[in-house]
C-alpha cells in the first residue's frame, strides 16, 4: 500500500511534466500563430493561465465544487453512521485525520472525494446513495473515496484537469480568432516569409488543434486507471471486496434505471457540475444495460466499465487472501489487458486476508434475529421485507387492514 | 614541490574514490531513512490501537447507563462487561503503560463481553424500540470496528516495514542499524474466537 503511493507520486510527477511540456508547446505555437515572435509571450501566457487556474482550485476548488453541488456538512450528531464509517475507513487507511463529510440532497446515488491532501480533504455522498446501501456497502464506498485521498488522486486529478482545461481554452480561443478572420492578415504577411516558417505554422496549427484532444485523452485515461486503483484500495482497507461489488451493482442499477425511466441526460443525473464528473464513484452517464459486460472502455469515458470493476472485485472475493498483485491478476483475467498502471513494486506487497463476509456464515446476532422472527411468525405476527431492505415486524394485535408505511423509505406495505 | 607531485598523482584516484564513496553513502542514507520512516509508521499505528481502545474504555460507563434500566434480567451479562472493563483497567488501560500481554488478554475479554451484551439486547423489545438503542448499537459497532481497523492498519504497517527490512539491499544494513522484526497482532484472533463460547444462560 505504501509503496504504491510512493511510486504513484513519481509516475504522476512524470505525467504532469509531460502535460506541462504540451502546454508550453501549445502556448508557444499559439503565440507564433498570432504574431511572428509571439511564442515566448504565448508560453508565459499559457503558464500564467494554468498557474492562475491551479491556484484557484488549490485554495477554493473543493469549496466551489461543494457549493455548486449544494452539499451541506454533517457531523456525528446529524449523521452518526456516516461519520463513524468515514472515521473507521480513515483509521484503516492510516490517514492522519478523517476528511470532512458532506451530504448532497439528490435523488441520484453517487459520491466523490475532493480537496488537495489528506489534511484538506472532503468526501461527499448523495442522500439517495446513503439510503440505498447497507452499512458494509457504505463502508466500501467510503473506502473507495478514502482510497482517492490516500493515493493523492484528489490533487493529481485536479492538476491534470486544470492543465487539460488550460490547453483546451487556449486552443479554443485561437480557433475562434482564426474563424473570425484574425488569420487573414497574418497569412498575407507570411506569404513573403520562407518555407521554414510555413512548416512551423503548419506544425503549430496541428499542435494547437490536437494538443487539446491529446490532453483530454490523457486526463480521461488517468481518471480511469485511478478508479481501478481506488477500487483496489477499498478492497484492501475493508478486506471486503464483495461489499464494494454489491454497492457498485446497486449504484449501477439505480442510475441506469433513473436515466432511462425519466429520459434524463447525464447532466440531469449528475449531482456535480459536468467538469467534475470524473470525480464521482460511478459515471453519471451510465446507460440502461450498463451492468452488462459488453462495452469496451471508451476513450472518452471518465470511468472504466462498471461491470468490469464488479467482476474484478467478485474474483477477489472468492479468495481467502489477496494482494494488489491479485487485483492486477484479476484485472488481467477480466479485461484481457495487463494492469500496467499498477506500479510493479507495489505488486510485491504481501497478501491480506479477506473477511468472512455475509452469505455463508451469518453472525450470532443474525442467527438470533432469524430465530426470533420465526417465533413471531408462529405467534401470528406479520413480517414484511420492504424493497429498501428494512424488515418491518407488525405485532398480531395490529389491525390487518391498516396501511403501514416503511419508516425508512416511506413505501406503503400491501 | 614535495607535496604537489603525490597529490597530482593521487588526484584522479581520490576523486573516483570520493564520488563512489559519496554515492554509496547517499544510498545507505536513503535506505536508513526509509527504514526509520517505516518503523515510525509501525510505532504510530500501535499508538492508534491504544487511542481506539481508550475510546472504547471511556464509552462503556455511558453504555451501561443506557441499557441498565431495560435489561434487568441480564445481571450476569452486564456484570461481565463491568468485570472485563475492570480487568482492562487493572492491566493498565487509562493509567498508561502496564503489561502488554495482560492488556491484550483483558481487551479480548472486553470485546467478548460487549459482543454478548449486543446479542442479548436483541431480546428486549422496549430497548430495541427506544431511539437510544439504534444509536447505541451503531456507536458500539463502530467502536469495535475502529479497534479492529486500527489493528489491521498496525499489521499493514508491520508488513510494509518487514518487506522493506527484508529486501535486498536494505537487509544488509537493517541488522547493522538495529532494525528488529516487529510482531504482528495475532493474539486478537485467538482470544476473540474463544470469547463467544461462554455460556449465555
Amino acid at each position: 500500500m505504501f509503496e504504491l503511493i510512493h511510486r504513484n507520486r513519481r509516475r504522476s510527477a512524470l505525467l504532469v511534466v509531460a502535460m506541462t511540456l504540451l502546454l508550453v508547446a501549445v502556448g508557444f505555437f499559439a503565440g507564433e500563430l498570432l504574431g511572428s515572435g509571439g511564442g515566448p509571450l504565448g508560453i508565459v501566457f499559457a503558464l500564467a493561465l494554468m498557474g492562475g487556474l491551479f491556484a484557484l482550485s488549490w485554495f477554493a476548488g473543493d469549496k466551489v465544487l461543494l457549493a455548486a453541488s449544494k452539499a451541506r456538512p454533517v457531523d456525528g450528531e446529524s449523521a452518526p453512521q456516516l461519520v463513524n464509517v468515514v472515521e473507521e475507513m480513515s483509521i484503516a487507511a492510516g490517514l492522519s485525520k478523517p476528511p470532512a463529510v458532506y451530504v448532497i440532497e439528490s435523488n441520484v446515488p453517487n459520491a466523490f472525494a475532493t480537496g488537495r491532501d489528506p489534511e484538506h480533504a472532503t468526501v461527499a455522498i448523495t442522500d439517495r446513495l446513503l439510503a440505498l446501501l447497507s452499512r458494509e456497502e457504505l463502508q466500501a464506498v467510503i473506502a473507495h473515496e478514502i482510497g482517492h485521498i490516500k493515493h493523492r488522486d484528489i490533487l493529481y486529478m485536479t492538476l491534470l484537469s486544470v492543465m487539460a482545461g488550460s490547453i483546451a481554452l487556449l486552443s479554443d480561443v485561437l480557433m475562434r480568432w482564426f474563424w473570425w478572420g484574425g488569420g487573414r492578415r497574418r497569412s498575407r504577411t507570411s506569404s513573403d516569409s520562407g518555407q521554414g516558417e510555413l512548416v512551423l505554422l503548419l506544425v503549430g496549427f496541428l499542435v494547437v488543434v490536437f494538443g487539446a484532444l491529446v490532453a483530454r485523452l490523457v486526463y480521461l485515461a488517468a481518471s480511469r486507471t485511478r478508479e481501478y486503483m481506488a477500487d483496489a484500495g477499498a478492497a484492501v482497507f475493508t478486506r471486503n471486496p464483495l461489499a464494494l461489488a454489491s454497492a457498485l451493482e446497486k449504484l449501477g442499477a439505480e442510475q441506469a434505471g433513473a436515466s432511462s425511466e425519466q429520459g434524463k441526460t447525464a447532466r440531469a443525473s449528475s449531482p456535480v457540475p459536468p467538469s467534475a464528473r470524473a470525480m464521482l464513484i460511478v459515471s453519471p452517464a451510465l446507460k440502461a444495460g450498463a451492468g452488462k459486460r459488453s462495452q469496451s472502455p471508451g476513450l472518452f469515458s471518465t470511468h472504466p466499465p462498471l461491470a468490469e470493476r464488479i467482476e474484478i472485485l467478485r474474483q477477489l472475493g472468492g479468495q481467502p487472501n489477496f494482494s494488489y498483485g491479485d487485483y492486477a491478476g484479476a484485472f488481467k483475467r477480466v479485461s484481457g489487458k495487463r494492469a500496467s498502471f499498477f506500479p510493479s513494486d507495489a505488486l510485491g506487497e504481501g497478501a491480506v486476508s479477506t473477511m468472512s463476509f455475509n452469505a455463508d456464515e451469518p453472525a450470532a446476532t443474525e442467527l438470533r434475529r432469524e430465530a426470533l422472527d420465526g417465533l413471531r411468525r408462529g405467534a401470528g405476527w406479520r413480517l414484511w421485507d420492504c424493497p429498501c431492505g428494512a424488515r418491518i415486524k407488525l405485532p398480531m394485535e395490529l389491525d390487518r387492514e391498516r396501511a403501514v408505511a416503511c419508516p425508512r423509505c416511506g413505501q406503503v406495505a400491501e | 614541490m614535495m607535496f604537489v607531485l603525490p597529490l597530482a598523482f593521487l588526484g584522479p584516484v581520490l576523486l573516483v574514490f570520493l564520488v563512489v564513496g559519496g554515492g554509496l553513502l547517499l544510498v545507505v542514507v536513503g535506505i536508513y531513512n526509509g527504514l526509520v520512516r517505516a518503523r515510525n509508521g509501525v510505532e504510530n499505528a500501535w499508538q492508534q490501537i491504544d487511542v481506539q481502545l481508550k475510546r472504547r474504555f471511556d464509552l462503556i460507563p455511558n453504555l451501561m447507563e443506557t441499557v441498565k434500566g431495560y435489561m434487568t434480567h441480564e445481571r450476569e451479562v452486564l456484570e461481565g462487561v463491568t468485570a472485563a472493563r475492570n480487568m482492562v483497567q487493572a492491566a493498565g488501560q487509562g493509567t498508561g503503560g502496564g503489561d502488554r500481554a495482560a492488556q491484550i488478554e483483558a481487551q479480548g475479554a472486553l470485546t467478548g463481553a460487549l459482543g454478548r451484551l449486543i446479542a442479548v439486547a436483541e431480546n428486549y423489545p422496549d430497548l430495541k424500540a427506544s431511539a437510544n438503542f439504534a444509536e447505541l448499537q451503531e456507536e458500539l459497532a463502530s467502536t469495535e470496528n475502529k479497534v479492529a481497523f486500527s489493528r489491521q492498519f498496525y499489521n499493514d504497517s508491520v508488513m510494509s516495514y518487514d518487506n522493506k527490512r527484508e529486501q535486498f539491499p536494505a537487509v544488509i544494513f537493517a541488522g547493522m542499524f538495529g532494525f528488529k522484526e516487529e510482531p504482528y497482532w495475532k493474539i486478537e484472533e485467538a482470544s476473540e474466537r474463544e470469547a463467544p463460547k461462554v455460556s449465555f444462560s
